[in-house]
């Protein structure tokens, strides 16, 4: 029932940095994203998540470094090309206009041009997210967690094979969050290079392969689940005392309390 | 309601041509239009030369200016996301205005060419810019209605100050004119004038539609989906500069068929931004020939302003925007 | 009182003169006189010793109604009694309409404020030029267009006659009762306007009425969207064949100045277009 991925991807952040005025939002980021992979990008409120994945998907340029995509500086490519590889999904993207749900799930498919599948695609992707219900409904009469999962259908109805979506379950109730943490994961098993900031450190860990954990436009740390959710990093990163109780490679994150912050 | 949007847009292609033959047969003289169309374009009688030479003119230009100022109303509100933008609002129209004003009064002729046109599309480029600049970028509907009544209240003064030192005899009438707007007295030779700019506002919107239907999405959307560059906003701001700085530099300024006509056909065509372009340009051309015979039919000692009456109709609307606002639904 | 000297010394030489010359004129020869109004000033600088002339107003002086130098001794006014006063005037001109309060003040002060009528048609324009010469005594040149106007209104109207239609700006056009209307009758047009007075007139109306002659009026150096019915490319066979005649903007602004000589022009005109047709 997913959309299978009709091409793979590996992306990569190279020295990545970016400056906005006279401050510098992200310094010396190295990463990379591959196929069949989903990470999540966490990390305090200013970190430096959402420019991270605003260099990444193309929407910024960065000020220093390069991302790649598939070896290639997406600096080099046309904006047409880039969006074609890659799907992104700001934190909050309110529509203007109150299109129908699958009218605002076809502008997904605008870096393609007219698919002959066209159709098709839409009706799946609105499938997917389980909102073909309310495919004619006017998309400012859907409420927040029906408005997501539009948003969703109109990240993945296109054949980028890198999707990228900013914080995509905020404001959502723990049903929703599952649900769309799910398809996630179901996207990046089918091939898609899967890249989520997150604030919630439990799904992160319950649903990710990789964790990007960034403070203060640097990476503090990267690696799987088990070795970037430790005490220590949430500590430093955070500023509160936590613990994990790790069960089959979940875990549930308990925040403790409050950290003196260390002065300097 | 596919279907129902159908039959709404057949029909607003039908009224065009209706109204075509409406205006061609509104007119103090009373012309034999089946003769005088048969006599053809070069007849010499004076039913054919009325309806050749004055009215199929006035009524061609009608449409041309009143397609140009939809086309610009839809544009912006798309540029903007706000259904409240719309070209006069933003300064476009007095910015042409008072660089075809200053261009007239104090420079050459009439029948210069394409320099007044070109003028009054920088005046109109300019005027929106000084807005846009004013507002700051991403700027909130609030910020940048009230950017735009400010700069339009100085350039609205500046007409004013231009027309009283004109070596005009009519200077505060004139000002009248240009403020409101008229299509009396047009020929031809503005017709040809105002067409090769409303042509390129066309192509320029044409190549940025479908960033108007990504920017429904926000900019960060817009540009993911592969509309980064600068390039489109500055095209669509030159689309309608060229199109309603035309149009302007022709008629005067025409209020309210940039604002109202994109509302009224917007869900004609499924709240799509790009194919509202086209509708609005439909609609406007409508809407303007339907005033001008209105203003032709209206007896009084001076012809009535095509901006009054189109004010007429858009003043009303604009009540109802509110009611529609005060049971809560949007704004 | 000094200012009074010569003025007694004038006025005994004039009864002097008066008495070996038997004049008719009951006027004095004024030597500082002023005008408030844009046509009198004109009338002024056409008929009058220019060292008569102590004021006119500054629009004589603006560019866009600028038809004669004006003499440097000449003192501009805006038509307000202080400016005038400190000058000492012996007569002010004054028209029927405009600068009536400045009129009032300087007669309330004493000083000899004369009013001329206004003109709008033939009858009121020979009252006016009859005004002048009461108040400005016999000047060769007003004797003489008076002399022109009465020869040219003595012509037997022509037989032959030939339509016109007056499109003024705004599309405006001048009817019966109106001294344009007149000119035009008595040129031997018959004027197709079939109204009174001033009346609105559409191109399509102008085009309709086939008028032999079409007459423009004013200038058209400067560009006003009030001169675009004027400008219109329907009129372009009109211009092209010469069936078009442009009254003079001095006609509306002084007609007294100008009568005679677009009268004359209009009888000519009439002539060129009947033996042309």
């Amino acid at each position: 029932m997913s959309i299978a991925a009709e091409q793979t991807i590996e992306a990569a952040c190279i020295e990545l940095g970016l400056e906005r005025g006279r401050k510098s939002v992200l310094r010396g980021i190295h990463c990379a994203f591959k196929p069949f992979e989903l990470t999540a990008v966490v990390g305090p409120n200013g970190a430096g998540k959402s420019s991270l994945l605003q260099c990444l998907s193309g929407v910024q340029n960065p000020s220093s470094g390069r991302v790649e995509l598939n070896g290639v500086a997406s600096g080099q490519m046309t904006a047409a090309q880039r969006a074609r590889l890659g799907a992104f999904l700001p934190q909050s993207e309110t529509p203007a206009w109150s299109l129908s749900a699958a009218d605002m799930v076809a502008l997904g498919l605008l870096p393609w041009g007219r698919l002959p599948d066209r159709e098709q695609r839409i009706q799946q992707a609105l499938l997917l997210v389980d909102a073909q219900e309310f495919a004619e409904r006017p998309v400012t009469q859907l409420s927040g967690g029906e408005l997501r999962r539009v948003q969703l259908a109109r990240l993945l109805v296109g054949r980028a094979p890198l999707l990228i979506a900013d914080e995509p379950t905020a404001a959502l109730d723990i049903r929703h969050q599952l649900q769309l943490m799910q398809n996630f994961r179901s996207l990046a098993d089918s091939g898609k290079t899967v890249v989520l900031a997150l604030h919630d450190l439990s799904l992160a860990a319950r649903f990710c392969d990789r964790i990007l954990l960034i403070l203060d436009g640097e990476m503090l740390a990267q690696g799987t689940p088990q070795e970037v959710l430790t005490p220590a990093l949430i500590g430093e990163a955070y500023g509160v005392s936590c613990e994990f109780r790790w069960r089959d490679g979940v875990a549930d994150f308990v925040p403790l309390d409050l950290l003196r912050k260390s002065s300097g | 309601m596919l279907k129902h949007n159908k039959n709404a847009v057949f029909l607003l292609l039908a009224a065009l041509p209706l109204a075509l033959l409406g205006a061609l047969g509104s007119g103090p003289v009373s012309v034999d239009l089946s003769s005088a169309l048969a006599e053809g374009w070069s007849g010499q009688s004076s039913d054919a030369v009325i309806l050749w030479q004055l009215r199929l003119p006035r009524a061609l230009l009608a449409i041309l200016v009143g397609a140009a100022l939809g086309m610009g109303g839809a544009a912006m509100q798309g540029m903007l996301r706000n259904p409240l933008a719309e070209p006069a609002l933003l300064g476009v129209s007095s910015g042409a205005a008072l660089a075809a004003v200053l261009f007239l009064y104090y420079g050459a002729a009439w029948k210069s060419g394409w320099l007044l046109q070109a003028l009054a599309i920088g005046g109109a480029f300019s005027a929106a810019a000084a807005v846009w600049l004013l507002a700051g970028r991403g700027a909130s509907a609030g910020r940048l209605v009230l950017a735009g009544v400010a700069i339009n209240a100085f350039l609205s003064a500046l007409i004013a100050l231009a027309l009283n030192y004109a070596p005009s005899m009519f200077a505060m009438q004139e000002v009248v004119f240009w403020l409101m707007g008229s299509l009396a007295n047009r020929g031809w030779d503005q017709l040809f004038l105002a067409l090769p700019f409303l042509a390129v506002g066309v192509l320029c919107l044409f190549f940025t539609r479908n960033y108007l239907r990504a920017l429904a999405l926000g900019e960060d959307s817009a540009a993911s989906l592969g509309f980064q560059s600068r390039a489109y906003p500055f095209l669509i701001l030159l689309g309608i500069a060229s199109a309603v700085g035309g149009a302007v530099a022709v008629a005067g300024t025409i209020g309210f068929v940039g604002l109202v006509v994109p509302h009224l056909v917007r869900p004609l065509v499924r709240q799509d931004p790009a194919r509202l372009l086209w509708i609005s340009a439909l609609a406007g051309a409508l809407l303007l020939l339907l005033a001008d015979i209105l203003v032709i039919n209206f007896v009084g000692a001076q012809e009535l302003r095509i901006g009054a009456v189109t004010a007429f109709i858009g003043a009303p609307f604009f009540f109802w925007l509110i009611l529609t606002a005060r049971r809560g639904q949007w704004l | 009182m000094s200012a009074h000297a010569p003025r007694r010394n004038f006025f005994w030489r004039q009864l002097l003169l008066g008495a070996v010359l038997i004049l008719t004129a009951k006027a004095q020869a004024y030597e500082r006189i002023a005008s408030l109004n844009l046509c009198l000033d004109q009338v002024l600088l056409n008929w009058a010793e220019p060292a008569d002339i102590a004021s006119l107003t500054w629009l004589s002086a603006a560019e866009q109604y600028r038809s004669l130098p004006i003499p440097e001794h000449v003192q501009l006014n805006r038509a307000r009694a202080e400016e005038l006063l400190p000058l000492k005037p012996d007569l002010v001109l004054a028209g029927q309409y405009g600068a009536q309060r400045a009129a009032e003040r300087l007669q309330a002060l004493g000083v000899n404020v004369v009013t001329i009528p206004d003109a709008y048609s033939l009858e009121q324009l020979q009252q006016q030029l009859d005004a002048f010469e009461a108040v400005l005594g016999p000047l060769p040149p007003l004797q003489k267009q008076k002399r022109a106007l009465t020869q040219l209104l003595d012509q037997p109207t022509a037989k032959q006659r030939a339509s016109a239609v007056i499109l003024s700006a705004n599309n405006i056009t001048y009817g019966s009762g109106m001294l344009e209307h007149q000119l035009l009758q008595r040129a031997g047009f018959d004027n197709l306007a079939s109204s009174q007075g001033l009346a609105r007139i559409s191109l399509e109306e102008v085009i309709a009425l086939q008028p032999d002659l079409l007459v423009f009026y004013g200038s058209e150096q400067h560009f006003a969207l009030a001169y675009l019915a004027a400008r219109h490319p329907v009129l372009q066979r009109y211009i092209d064949s010469g069936r078009t005649y442009t009254l003079p903007k001095q006609l509306s602004l002084c007609p007294a100045l100008a009568v005679v000589d677009t009268l004359q022009q209009l009888m000519d005109k009439r002539e060129a277009l009947v033996k042309a047709q």
